[in-house]
């Protein structure tokens, strides 16, 4: 049971994209096929899968800076000498928390301001789209600081951080 | 001083910051430290409107396609293919490579995708036949450039977006300068194997049964891309439809044509789509975000009347927007040059007569080749990766196939014609 909780909150971004994606396909094809068999469609299918698009990007883009897969070049800083390297990718990741921690807390706010706001087709509140901000830059400053701890807890233990 | 974001932007990004983020700080730091006139927290209504846009589902759907077509046999036959139409030449597993691109840009579409799956399939086997291992990797790397070309591809659907022009007719533009693309690659390929020696694959040209039996295997792999475009041009579905479409039928395919996909392959085609979805649509709404201090600034506009205080003379012009996208497109990802670059010169291009879809393709053609080219370009890095060749091995064999890629960007750009034909006859 705990083994299966901890894959569970492992792999978190994962399983929640997958059910977003396998709803907005299912939506998209469905609407396609009822439009020309039963010449009828689904008035929310458009809206429910963009939203679910949105859930996806930020949840995914989490999942991803997770695995350090997104693309940059560091082929400058590993040009320098190792010392002077592993201080820019500290500062880097400084930088990086700045961003992320800022952009998470905009994103509180912003869902904030525009609760009341309500979606074009549904009706419902805007947050449901707008939490998609909070959730996604939340894990992602989460990470952040677990890759910070890592780099530090690293430098100290070689000594080379003072 | 209204610059200090682009600065900054570069700053971030040369220190290893991944292009996404480092688009977001430069923006957030405008909006916060720069009087735009509104509240900072107000930017992410852009992260949101960028991102809630019924057309943009269409890239998570070609990149699943992409992916289940991977695993449903379709890559293998049009390798199959590939091999017993061009093995017989001189070079032959390198003419494989290339014929392989040109096939897969209508399965994958993206140039990543294609330059990492041909660096773990096609190199090996390459070197096995006694190719460098590093002539295969940039024969891989240059190839790769010609998927996004090839409709249906995700760098198009985004241009379309951008410049307001039919996706339908964008993906038709697209075949003939990726066949030109191909026809040079194939031609340098001739020319290095002549002098190193580089034995065909196979001994005799295929007959016409072997390549009808071929074709047989494979007519289904081949046809799906026209079947989207059809689909677009009669109306019969939207691009994002038109993508979901393309999943559904490549599983169908995948289970009772060639029988090779199964229940466990879901788990990776669900990787392959988070992932991919995540980095590309990240960085197009960064990219937007970085486009509303763009235009904040007015800097869209300042651009064209500096560009068109120049020169007026059209051919001119394209000649120096093509030697400044190949600049921008060294550094930066094609995805994310694009999306800030296409709204900048779109309307330079309108004004002096060019008609956008073959912009679109100019843009998209040079961009891919900033991809391959030393020293930031995104496939060159896959490639070098995946292959572990170093950078520096790499850019020496890589030089003839830019040149070659470079004449092929001169034919696109100066014989509208050629590449405004098949829209034409839409």
């Amino acid at each position: 049971m705990i083994s299966h909780m901890k894959t569970f909150f492992k792999n978190f971004e994962e399983i929640l994209c997958s059910v977003f994606l396998i709803t907005m396909i299912v939506l998209v094809i469905a609407n396609v096929f009822l439009r020309y068999l039963f010449n009828y469609s689904v008035f929310w299918a458009e809206e429910v899968a963009t939203i679910c698009f949105v859930w996806c990007v930020f949840i995914g883009a989490s999942a991803t800076y997770k695995h350090k897969m997104d693309m940059g070049i560091d082929v400058l800083i590993t040009k320098a000498p190792l010392k002077v390297e592993k201080s820019i990718r500290f500062a880097v990741g400084l930088v990086l928390l700045a961003i992320n921690g800022y952009i998470f807390y905009m994103a509180i706010v912003f869902t904030n301001i525009a609760w009341v706001k309500p979606t074009a087709v549904l009706g419902v509140s805007s947050a449901v789209v707008n939490s998609a901000l909070i959730v996604g830059f939340g894990l992602i400053t989460m990470h952040t600081i677990r890759f910070l701890h890592r780099d530090i807890v690293g430098y100290l233990s070689k000594g080379e951080l003072s | 001083m209204i610059y200090l974001p682009v600065i900054i932007l570069f700053l971030l990004y040369f220190t290893g910051i991944p292009i996404a983020y480092a688009l977001f700080g430069a923006s957030i730091f405008y909006f916060t430290f720069f009087d735009a006139g509104m509240p900072p927290d107000l930017v992410l209504q852009k992260f949101i409107t960028a991102t809630a846009s019924f057309p943009l589902l269409a890239i998570p759907f070609f990149v699943m396609a992409g992916s289940v077509m991977n695993y449903s046999g379709i890559s293998t036959k049009l390798m199959q293919m590939a091999e017993v139409l061009t093995g017989h030449l001189t070079g032959g597993m390198a003419q494989v490579n290339v014929v392989l691109s040109t096939f897969m840009g209508g399965v994958s579409g993206s140039a990543n995708a294609d330059a990492a799956m041909q660096s773990k399939i096609l190199v090996p086997q390459m070197e096995k036949r006694g190719y460098s291992r590093e002539f295969s990797a940039a024969i891989t790397a240059a190839s790769s450039a010609i998927s996004p070309v090839i409709p249906p591809g995700i760098v198009m659907i985004i241009y379309a977006l951008i410049a307001q022009v039919s996706v339908a007719e964008l993906f038709a533009a697209g075949y003939v300068p990726g066949l030109i693309m191909a026809g040079a690659l194939m031609f340098t390929v001739t020319l290095i194997s002549r002098k190193r020696n580089y034995k065909p694959s196979r001994d005799t040209r295929a007959t016409l049964a072997e390549i009808g039996t071929q074709l047989k295997e494979s007519i289904w792999s081949l046809s799906l891309p026209f079947g989207i475009i059809l689909g677009l041009r009669f109306g019969l579905f939207t691009p994002t439809e038109a993508g979901a479409m393309a999943v559904l039928a490549s599983v169908l395919i995948g289970i009772f044509v060639y029988k090779e996909l199964e229940l466990e392959h879901i788990k990776p085609i669900l990787l392959d789509t988070i992932y991919g979805t995540g980095t590309v649509v990240l960085i197009i709404v960064s990219a937007s975000v970085f486009g509303y201090y763009l235009n904040w600034e007015r800097i869209p506009q300042e651009l064209t009347a500096l560009l068109l205080d120049f020169t007026s003379n059209k051919y001119l012009m394209l000649a120096l927007i093509n030697v400044f996208l190949l600049a921008i497109g060294m550094f930066l990802e094609g995805g994310a040059a694009l999306i800030i670059i296409a709204p900048l010169l779109v309307p330079v291009a309108v004004q002096l007569g060019v008609d956008p879809i073959h912009f679109g393709m100019i843009m998209i053609v040079n961009i891919m080749i900033g991809g391959v080219t030393p020293p930031f370009g995104s496939m060159m890095f896959t490639t070098c990766s995946v292959t572990k060749v170093p950078v520096g091995d790499f850019m020496r064999e890589i030089w003839p196939f830019i040149i070659a890629l470079l004449v092929a960007l001169l034919i696109v750009t100066y014989f509208p014609a050629l590449v405004m034909f098949l829209p034409g006859l839409m």
